[in-house]
């Protein structure tokens, strides 16, 4: 019911890569009245099959500031920050007011550190790029390092199928439910090659148990995606979402959203939310990188920004199950009740699709981060026991409501 | 003589294919060779999508190349890492 900030991403980075080339074409063309063959050069930028092979590039470059840089740093600045505040204190200060320039930083005697410390993540990247890469005497070198890459390019392959808006994607794919899922199902592997190419018991014994975890909980995720295909009907997030775009209830202009969480699916999503936190190796189930037990789990031997990727990523990965939590059982991208004001049966929308669903990822981000700062760690054998002795049984069972609900006809 | 891309994407699938399928057998670290099998079945899968099958090719990545190196390696993780290396040596750092 709410229109798309960005109606065509591959448009809106068509016309960023025409004005690049402009500019460009301008330097090209004022060397070409000394050296005339430049002016062929600048005409095949300007043609058009040029034109769309660098439209591809900007908007794949777009698309990683804005999922890798925008969003990372923000979920990053939302965890710590709000771990901050529920421990009582400030937490992260350094922002745009901690640089150097301002007249007022001069002053001993005023705190400089005194923003909302957004910068903060910034600083401590610059910090890592300065590390030097260190790599353990007898590891395994080549498989070592390439455990960063695998796990790095695989997760923001998951973006290339997980959509913003009904706008604002890279590919439309019939199946991107199934390639998100798969490229998501790829990091356990580069998980499991770093614990073990680094030679460290540490290490080692945290990709054992990042496997264990990792292959126990993919098998409800997986269930609860058959048991929502039962009603959607289709593996495409664009039509699931377009399913949800209406009222269950409808009070006047007002009404309880049509979202797969108001269903029978209300088991699957509970089921799908514990496993993709499992997932996201976090604190309930953050026993691969348990700080107390293992140093840093299958990340210890790694240094500098090989440290601070494996490290980010995932948060990068927080946002990618997050998004797909959003899109499968809370609507995605359509508004909730009050996002449309009909006036002379015109629909208006207050908000377009792209705030409300990074509204969404975000808040579940926050209830993700409130969660894993509250509870206990659960053990390695409790781990083993809710995943295969609850959460699949629980999972079977949501696939055989949702069939029967299907099959009779009651929803 | 008209240059089919495809064709070309196909050769250069296939010869990945083949030299990471050999290095699956001759390789005598165990880790390496259960990742130069995830890479041969990446490329089987990659050469499903030239033929157009994409529920085919996105079953092979999720299947094959999300799960089942990753149950080799769950087995290999309790191995030692010098285990084929000559003259078996004892310790390290």
């Amino acid at each position: 019911m709410s229109v798309p900030l960005v109606p065509s991403f591959f448009e809106s980075c068509r016309i960023l890569t025409v004005a690049i080339v402009w500019v460009v074409n301008l330097i090209i063309r004022a060397i070409g009245v000394v050296i005339p063959p430049f002016n062929d050069l600048a005409d095949w930028l300007a043609s058009d099959s040029v034109i769309t092979v660098l439209t591809w590039l900007v908007l794949m470059t777009v698309m990683l500031v804005w999922t890798a840089l925008f969003n990372l740093l923000t979920v990053m600045w939302i965890e710590r920050k709000f771990y901050s505040r529920l421990q009582d204190r400030y937490g992260i200060m350094v922002s745009v007011w901690s640089l150097p320039f301002w007249p007022f930083n001069r002053r001993k005697d005023r705190p400089t550190h005194k923003g909302w410390g957004y910068l903060q993540n910034v600083a401590d990247g610059m910090k890592l790029l300065q590390k030097e890469n260190l790599t353990p005497a007898s590891a395994d070198a080549a498989m070592f390092h390439i455990s960063p890459v695998l796990i790095a390019s695989t997760t923001l392959l998951i973006f290339v199928a997980l959509p913003w808006s009904s706008g604002f994607y890279v590919a439309k794919l019939d199946l991107s439910l199934l390639f998100i899922l798969a490229a998501f199902s790829f990091a356990p592997f580069g998980i499991l090659i770093a614990g073990w190419s680094a030679n460290n018991k540490y290490t080692l014994v945290g990709g054992m148990r990042a496997a264990a975890q990792l292959m126990a909980y993919e098998i409800p995720l997986i269930l609860c995606v058959i048991a929502l295909v039962f009603f959607t009907g289709t593996l495409d997030v664009f039509a699931i979402v377009a399913q949800q775009d209406r009222h269950l209830v409808s009070f006047g202009s007002l009404g309880i959203p049509a979202w797969y969480v108001f269903s029978p699916q209300i088991l699957g999503f509970l089921i799908f939310t514990v496993a993709m936190v499992a997932e996201m190796e976090r604190i309930p189930f953050d026993i691969p990188e348990a700080e107390a037990e293992l140093v840093e789990g299958w990340t210890t031997e790694y240094s500098g920004m090989r440290f601070g990727l494996v490290f980010g990523f995932k948060w990068l990965r927080m946002i990618a199950g997050a998004a797909l939590i959003t899109i499968l059982y809370l609507g995605g991208w359509s508004g909730p009740v009050f996002a449309t004001i009909y006036i002379g049966g015109i629909a208006i929308p207050i908000l377009p699709e792209e705030i409300w669903f990074l509204l969404k990822v975000w808040l579940l981000c926050v209830v993700i981060v409130w969660v894993s700062w509250s509870v206990p760690r659960v053990r390695i054998d409790q781990i083993l026991k809710i995943g295969w002795r609850r959460l699949i049984p629980f999972s079977l069972l949501a696939i055989i409501v949702g069939a029967g609900t299907r099959a009779l006809g009651w929803y | 003589m008209a240059v089919d891309g495809e064709f070309i994407v196909f050769l250069v699938l296939s010869a990945i294919e083949v030299l990471a399928s050999i290095l699956v057998v001759t390789n005598k670290r165990l880790v390496r060779a259960a990742f130069w099998l995830a890479i041969t079945l990446v490329t089987i899968g990659a050469i499903y999508l030239l033929f157009r099958s994409e529920f085919l090719f996105l079953i092979q990545v999720l299947v094959y190349a999300g799960a089942v190196p990753v149950l080799f390696l769950f087995g290999l993780m309790l191995t030692r890492r010098k285990i084929m290396d000559e003259p078996v040596t004892e310790g390290g750092p």
